[in-house]
């Protein structure tokens, strides 16, 4: 495939392969993430055989937590970047083919969201419905992450509009419906993808910003921001707690940029 | 032109009303009674948050009754502190202020003049490695970098603070110099932390809005006729691509909120994404939503100023 | 006397499958106070020609051939200072498109007088009233308002004249013009004409002036070289080109002018059309569409050949006295 032309896009593939694989394998090869085996005697234990990454203060393994998280991380943030896309571009597709009046709704509309900052509005949910389940906030997390991808995709939409294969079909009778599946998403598709690519790196970020503020995913879960949370405490006396997801974060939300890049730049028609 | 700051200024109020109405329907989407926590306050205060902040009551009134007490100010009373809501904000809106304004000029100041010097050197090795470093740098998560920062300026070498806005051990009278040092002293690692996460957006788009625009006609004529490198750089590519950057800000400034939010509470800075952190764990509906509807209002008035900047830069704009 | 001596100037960009060069060879001379025209269709690399001679060509083109020489400078070589010194200077640009051409953020009297201030011949402050006084010098109407107007604010011929006012601020020995015209209204394109030999004959310059249309030509140039494909083709006085065309070439631009004299009759134009630089013919460039061809044409690459007093021709119909 084009997108892992580059040395740099296949590095990146291989990190969030490696983290996947890792929370495939880690219920059979690892202890469990849940499990308090000694609450006092093996709290904030430093790396060892038995514990790779060492413990936490409730003496959980932290590798297994990390491979855990990492699955958490990396599915919340894949399904976020999709329901936004999906939002973004559908609204983006309508307004655009819908035009005039409607078209300036949509679109005020999307500006107006887009003002409330994002963090914000799901810490604004979350003060309102303390007990928010996980797949709420992934349908938050979607749904406060559109805007700039329906930007997008109205105005490569409208630009399509304009061009001749466009304005013989309507001449011809499609409909709008036929219009937007047929004709304009096809050539909005790169655009999407590469928002839905760009788009998991932000959403786990968030996520991991959240969870550090305890308002996302929620204990006894795992979560790499958590994580970093619990570990603030004890810096000093045990750095790798908030270490290694931090860094274990970084890699995965460098690598989703890094794929969103190589999507983008194997759509971009000037390096085709 | 006041025509026009009349107009903008409209459009900015519509925005921001078509937000806060937006949130006002997602709360009631959402199940169970954000006032529950209220229930032990005394019956009055419950009755001035039921009209400010009920969900009972049609959409529209409690609209008419927020915006009404918005401009009053009276928003009700926290749960958490039982102190007016409008207090809190004056009292934490400050620290915001302060953190957000010092990044938002020093993350433009180092994108015009660094992606300025990129763009004359596209393509080359400092070019490349530079960008990668901001680009990692914007991948960090900016509470675990504000973590690594602490841990290294304040816990291993001990010379800057961990947290917080001052001192709590400053004497009572120390001067106003003293005072302003010890602030900038606090100011510091946060303002480091998100200055290094988010510089990358505006310099990437300056960037290359230099590049093409040392493409451009304008530039070689510029070129043709004597002008010097340095001068063809700044005053006819860079000052040309100024706009971009301007049209960028609506995008950059709730990236900047967002990211505050998390800063300050790593840092303790108690401003306003501090204030809305611990109203989330202190089901302090109130004043979570108070936050809320004013990040939103510097959102929209920020790119109100970035508007009516690019209107004065750009004399194209104008026509 | 010789100002300006360009020879064998080349210019080569990248392409797939090998360089190609869209000046290829070009030799030209201007004398003081004279105007040259050089002649072509798009894509004879005339433009390419003027650029080169400044070290303005756009990347990723390079000037990798010939000499430019300036009376006792050669200009090619130069870099840094010293060809800051020679751009506007020594040798003024006007280029073809007035509104693309003038940055659209600043003033056009700050725009007039960067040249001044540039070469440092004056002040900020001097600078300003010269600008003034040039952009009066062009025929722009009211030019202390003007001064201080923005380009997109100005009408066409206009911003065509703050190109020139621009071009000549520093007080240049030569003048190249790229195409002063073509983006103008046909009304406004004569007076710009006009203007631009008004200033050759009191400021005593020397006018390089490049187009594709040969009206412009006839009243205005003393002497012509005619492009094609990379290469001069025919060089001689205007009056001798006009009535004793050599080349086919040539021959065949003027007979696809449209004429008001005479019985009207059917335009002529060159059959086929310009082949792309990859896609040049090896000998003669123009042998497939010349309608007087032979054998040696497809054989041998024609040098320039004399065809007349100052008149030269790069046909090997000289050889058989044509």
């Amino acid at each position: 495939m084009k997108v892992l032309a580059t040395p740099g896009a296949r590095v990146a593939a291989g990190t969030l392969a490696a983290f996947a694989l890792l929370a495939a394998i880690a219920p059979w090869v690892l202890p469990d993430p849940y499990a308090i085996p000694d609450a006092i005697g093996g709290r904030l234990l430093g790396p060892s055989l038995s514990h790779p990454l060492g413990t936490d203060a409730l003496s959980r393994d932290l590798l297994a937590r990390l491979a855990r998280g990492g699955a958490v991380s990396l599915q919340v943030g894949l399904m976020a970047a999709l329901i936004a896309t999906a939002l973004g571009g559908a609204i983006g597709l309508t307004a655009a083919s819908v035009g005039g009046g409607w078209d300036t709704v949509l679109m005020r509309t999307t500006d107006g969201l887009a003002s409330v900052p994002r963090a914000f509005a799901i810490l604004f949910a979350a003060a309102a419905w303390p007990t928010m389940p996980l797949w709420a906030l992934i349908l938050l997390l979607g749904v406060t992450g559109w805007y700039a991808v329906a930007r997008i995709a109205r105005g490569e939409a409208v630009r399509l509009m304009q061009t001749d294969a466009l304005l013989a079909a309507r001449a011809l009778g499609a409909g709008r419906v036929r219009v937007i599946f047929r004709h304009l998403l096809p050539n909005v598709a790169g655009q999407l993808a590469v928002a839905t690519a760009l788009g998991v790196g932000e959403a786990m970020l968030l996520e991991a910003g959240l969870s550090f503020l305890g308002a996302g995913v929620r204990p006894p879960v795992p979560s790499w921001g958590s994580m970093i949370h619990d570990g603030k405490d004890v810096l000093l006396t045990a750095p790798w707690a908030t270490l290694a997801p931090g860094l274990a974060l970084t890699c995965a939300v460098l690598a989703a940029n890094r794929i969103g890049d190589a999507v983008r730049d194997a759509f971009d028609p000037r390096t085709r | 032109m006041s025509r026009w700051l009349l107009r903008r200024a409209a459009q900015g109020a519509l925005t921001w009303g078509i937000a806060a109405t937006a949130l006002f329907l997602l709360v009631r989407l959402l199940p169970g009674d954000p006032l529950a926590s209220a229930a032990d306050l005394p019956p009055e205060t419950r009755d001035s948050l039921a009209r400010l902040y009920g969900l009972d009551q049609p959409l529209l009134t409690q609209l008419h009754h927020f915006v009404r007490g918005l401009l009053h100010g009276d928003l009700g009373v926290s749960i958490l502190h039982g102190r007016p809501v409008t207090e809190l904000i004056r009292d934490h809106l400050p620290p915001t202020l302060l953190l957000g304004a010092s990044v938002l000029v020093a993350d433009l100041a180092i994108a015009l003049w660094l992606g300025t010097r990129l763009a004359a050197r596209a393509g080359s090795v400092t070019d490349r490695w530079t960008m990668r470093a901001l680009l990692t740098a914007h991948g960090l998560p900016p509470f675990w970098l504000g973590l690594l920062l602490v841990w290294l300026f304040a816990l291993v070498w001990r010379i800057l603070p961990a947290g917080g806005i001052t001192d709590p051990m400053l004497h009572a009278d120390t001067g106003l110099l003293a005072r302003a040092v010890d602030v900038a002293r606090h100011l510091f690692l946060p303002w480091l932390t998100l200055t290094l996460t988010g510089v990358v957006v505006p310099l990437r788009h300056h960037r290359e809005a230099v590049i093409e625009a040392l493409d451009a006609d304008w530039v070689r004529s510029a070129r043709a006729r004597g002008v010097p490198e340095g001068e063809v750089l700044t005053r006819h590519a860079s000052r040309a691509a100024l706009t971009p950057i301007l049209m960028v800000a609506g995008l950059w400034l709730p990236m900047i909120l967002t990211g505050a939010v998390l800063v300050e509470t790593t840092f303790a800075w108690p401003g306003l994404g501090w204030l809305m952190a611990e109203s989330v764990g202190g089901r302090d509906y109130p004043v979570a939503t108070a936050c809320v509807l004013l990040g939103t209002a510097a959102v929209v008035f920020g790119s109100f100023v970035a508007d009516l900047a690019q209107r004065l830069l750009d004399p194209r704009v104008a026509e | 006397m010789t100002l300006l001596d360009v020879r064998d100037l080349r210019v080569a960009f990248p392409a797939p499958n090998g360089a190609v060069h869209p000046v290829d060879g070009v030799s030209f001379a201007l004398a003081r106070g004279e105007t040259l025209a050089l002649v072509g269709e798009s894509g004879c690399g005339k433009s390419l020609t003027a650029l080169a001679l400044l070290q303005l060509i756009p990347r990723p083109g390079r000037l990798t051939g010939g000499t430019v020489r300036l009376g006792d400078v050669e200009v090619s070589s130069l870099q840094g200072e010293a060809l800051r010194a020679i751009r506007g200077r020594r040798i003024g640009m006007v280029f073809q498109d007035p509104l693309t051409s003038l940055n659209p953020v600043l003033t056009v009297g700050d725009q007039v007088a960067e040249g001044l201030v540039a070469h440092g011949m004056a002040t900020r402050t001097e600078a300003a009233k010269r600008a003034v006084e040039l952009l009066k010098e062009v025929g722009v109407a009211d030019a202390e308002e003007r001064a201080r107007a923005y380009p997109h604010q100005l009408s066409g011929g206009m911003r065509q004249r703050v190109g020139i006012a621009i071009a000549l601020a520093a007080e240049p020995e030569i003048l190249i013009a790229d195409e002063p015209t073509t983006a103008l209204d046909v009304t406004v394109q004569a007076q710009i004409l006009e203007l631009i030999d008004t200033l050759r004959r009191t400021r005593g310059m020397a006018v390089l002036l490049i187009t594709h249309d040969l009206g412009v030509v006839a009243g205005r140039a003393d002497r012509v070289a005619v492009m094609y494909a990379g290469q001069i083709v025919e060089q001689a006085a205007t009056a001798d080109l006009f009535a004793r065309p050599s080349h086919p070439y040539t021959r065949g631009l003027l007979a696809s002018v449209p004429r008001i004299e005479g019985t009207l009759t059917r335009l002529a134009p060159i059959p086929g059309s310009v082949p792309p630089p990859a896609q040049w013919p090896p000998a003669c460039r123009f042998e497939p569409r010349c309608g007087e061809r032979f054998a040696k044409c497809a054989a041998e690459r024609p040098p320039l050949l004399t065809a007349g007093t100052a008149h030269e021709s790069r046909c090997w119909l000289m050889e058989r006295g044509r």
